[in-house]
């Protein structure tokens, strides 16, 4: 067994954590809307929405390059203005982790929101709450426990993103192979006991997290 | 001061036609299961908006649909009590109740909380959360919280359905006071005949959806037994 | 039912978190000159590769890593402008692929190996096969493990060598393709398939570690493996030791690696072991 490089664990958990963020803005306030507006094409929005669940990673990180890649208008417009291309790079790989867990946020919290007794909101409306009061206030909070579910599972499958990152990120030892890449990588070398540890400590980190957040939902009533 | 209301609404195959104006003191509106009470009050409020007509308090238009004119239910200041207390069971009693005072400093937002849970008889309560509390505890601060923002109409959705006998003679008691100290107007819904016996100084009759008639108690019963004579609460 | 101030505090913890990940942790900057080289390789040079690249360290003192893969894969991936420094294939259509698309410098294009393919199996399942014939006509193998022919030049030999022995129809319901050669070993390795069509580098790598059994295939079965390589640095500097690289792998110690692991270098003859 080969000395163990760490890299992969620090850039997966940072790349897990900023992608999750990601996920978190646009997926709780996308479930609000979703949830709480009608608007046309609000059903194909949904589906949509979760298609990075139903494609599978490779065809999903195929599509990603396309749209993000050298020749397309992303891809050249970021160039434009940091001098560099956006594929292949640890933020391609957060972009890739942030698309392919998007869904598992964004149903899980718009499920919680439909299912809170819309008295509550009507109650605080007649007692003047409004708007984004009225979400923060009662809304949330209200579907905190789902909202907080969605962002754990979030999580967990931006930690663990293969199929969709070695498209757009390439497997690049030491700038953007993360963890799962490096597992994959030392299978490939047929160097199965550090695969073995890699795959182990990886486990072990999503557990923890996942164990963190339940006590964090406990504590927090 | 007082509240106009002349307007339709449809709900499936239900027709609600609503015509008064509802005089001074509590008014109860009176009427079976099913009568279309709660969907006045909805409508009331804000909460459901009616296919034609006009409801209008103290001259500031709620509804007029033919000058497509809504006022959203945040701003009509009005307070509602529903059969469910709706409390946000992640804040306190106090917090709760503060969220509806309309002033901007908190110093003084926290002292009216104060004098309103003394009025409702909850004071002891302030810091517990409404999942540590009784249905009609609860109750209580939802009547306070109802009358936070001061408001210019008083709505209640037969409030005291899910609580026991003693409990309900208590809570009308209550409620007679305080609408009684604010001198606003009350609409109190109820089918109990108890309740319209001692609260009401004015009735309202619902039946199918057609609510119209400003009655007396007396009056009241004589219809309700002539027109439901099966209901066994009467 | 969450406590929005607890709420606010998970909000903050979080965000402090992600900013303390990105601020410190691995050092980033990337493109810098001092990275370490970084090649593309076909899978089939794994074994050979690993060995060179620890020579090189030890010679010049400068850093390699390698990114294996299918030589198809690594090619579109080049085209969409993976940063690599130097490309390795196991044939030579992809690497023009590659310099058509425009990128690498033609003029570094060579020819540094020829690859040759083998029937490989585990030891307890080997049973004396000597071709293809018998691998088709063998009723106890039910799973023949082979490259993908799309994009690993590997897997197309393999077919090409079917094809020629007429036994393509028949063998194809028993087909499982591997995403590349070493995907396509370890298929055999783990009892997945019976056989694979693997590399001879990989093959002979496996029997460094006293794995499994194998058998050579006829040349003249499949168009030869010519393998090319192209530096695709865009850097003067990357480029140069992209080159320094290559000479290592045409030195005299270079060319006894590559012949360990099976490969026939340009202008020489076959010879060594045929069988294991």
């Amino acid at each position: 067994m080969n000395e163990i490089d760490w890299f992969p664990l620090l850039l997966s958990l940072r790349v897990a954590a900023i992608a999750t963020l990601i996920t978190t803005v646009v997926g709780v306030s996308g479930a609000y809307a979703l949830a709480r507006f009608r608007f046309p094409g609000r059903g194909l929005v949904e589906a949509i929405a979760s298609l990075p669940i139903v494609l599978p990673p490779t065809v999903l990180g195929y599509y990603l390059l396309v749209s993000i890649g050298r020749n397309s208008p992303i891809g050249r417009s970021y160039e434009a203005v940091f001098g560099r291309q956006l594929v292949f790079t640890w933020q391609a790989a957060v972009l890739a982790a942030a698309v392919a867990s998007l869904p598992y946020c964004l149903r899980t919290a718009t499920a919680a929101i439909r299912a809170i007794d819309v008295g509550y909101e009507e109650a605080a409306r007649v007692a003047g709450l409004n708007g984004t009061r009225l979400a923060f206030i009662v809304t949330l909070p209200l579907a905190g426990r789902g909202i907080i579910a969605g962002i754990s599972l979030a999580f967990a499958r931006a930690l663990g993103d293969f199929g969709t990152t070695i498209m757009v990120a390439g497997n690049i030892p030491g700038r953007t192979q993360t963890m799962p890449l490096a597992v994959y990588d030392r299978v490939q070398a047929f160097d199965y006991a550090t695969a073995g540890v890699l795959s182990g400590v990886l486990l072990f980190v999503a557990v923890v997290v996942l164990l963190g957040v339940r006590r964090l939902e406990r504590t927090a009533l | 001061m007082s509240l106009t209301v002349d307007a339709r609404n449809r709900i499936g195959e239900f027709h609600l036609d609503a015509r008064f104006t509802l005089p001074a003191g509590l008014t109860v509106l009176f009427g079976p299961s099913g009568a279309g009470k709660s969907r006045l009050l909805r409508l009331i409020a804000g909460l459901d908006r009616p296919l034609d007509g006009r409801i209008a308090l103290d001259g500031t238009v709620f509804d007029e649909v033919t000058t497509k004119v809504h006022l959203p239910t945040h701003q009509r200041h009005i307070g509602m009590v529903f059969q469910q207390p709706y409390l946000l069971p992640h804040r306190t009693v106090e917090s709760n109740v503060a969220l509806a005072v309309r002033h901007d400093e908190r110093v003084v937002r926290h002292a009216r909380t104060r004098e309103l849970l003394a009025k409702v008889g909850a004071s002891d309560f302030t810091l517990r959360r409404p999942g540590q509390l009784s249905g009609g505890q609860n109750q209580r601060i939802a009547l306070a919280r109802a009358l936070a923002g001061n408001p210019r109409l008083l709505l209640l959705d037969e409030p005291f359905n899910a609580l026991d006998l003693p409990v309900r003679r208590q809570l009308r008691a209550l409620v007679r006071q305080l609408v009684d100290d604010s001198g606003r107007p009350a609409l109190f819904v109820t089918h109990d005949p108890d309740e319209l016996r001692d609260l009401a100084d004015n009735v309202l009759l619902a039946e199918h959806g057609v609510i119209d008639t400003i009655d007396d108690i007396a009056g009241a019963l004589k219809r309700a037994r002539i027109n439901s004579p099966r209901d066994p609460l009467i | 039912m969450i406590c929005p101030a607890a709420c606010v505090r998970v909000v903050i913890a979080l965000a402090s978190m992600t900013l303390l990940a990105s601020a410190c942790g691995p050092n980033m900057q990337a493109g810098a000159a001092d990275d370490p080289l970084l090649i593309a390789g076909a899978s089939d040079l794994m074994p050979a590769f690993t060995v060179l690249g620890e020579s090189f360290e030890k010679v010049t003192g400068e850093k390699v890593v390698f990114s294996f893969g299918s030589s198809g894969q690594l090619a579109q991936q080049l085209i969409e402008g993976a940063p690599m420094d130097l490309y390795a294939s196991a044939n030579v259509s992809f690497v023009e692929q590659v310099l058509a698309a425009g990128v690498g410098d033609p003029n570094t294009q060579a020819t540094y190996a020829f690859g040759r393919i083998t029937i490989w199996s585990k030891d307890e399942v080997w049973r004396d096969w000597e071709n293809l014939e018998d691998i088709a006509t063998d009723d106890q193998i039910r799973v023949i493990a082979m490259a993908n022919p799309t994009h690993a030049p590997y897997g197309l030999a393999a077919k090409q060598a079917f094809e020629t022995a007429g036994l393509w129809k028949i063998i194809e319901p028993k087909l499982v393709f591997g995403e590349n050669i070493s995907d396509t070993l370890r298929l055999a390795a783990t009892g997945n398939a019976d056989v694979a069509i693997v590399a001879l580098s990989l093959a002979l790598s496996a029997d460094e570690t006293g794995d499994g059994r194998w058998v050579l295939l006829n040349e003249q079965q499949h168009e030869p493996l010519q393998q090319d390589l192209v530096v695709v640095a865009k850097d003067s500097k990357r480029a140069a030791l992209a080159n320094r690289f290559i000479e290592h792998v045409n030195s005299e110690e270079g060319r006894q690696v590559m012949r360990r692991f099976g490969f026939l270098l340009p202008g020489e003859e076959p010879t060594g072991v045929l069988a294991r």
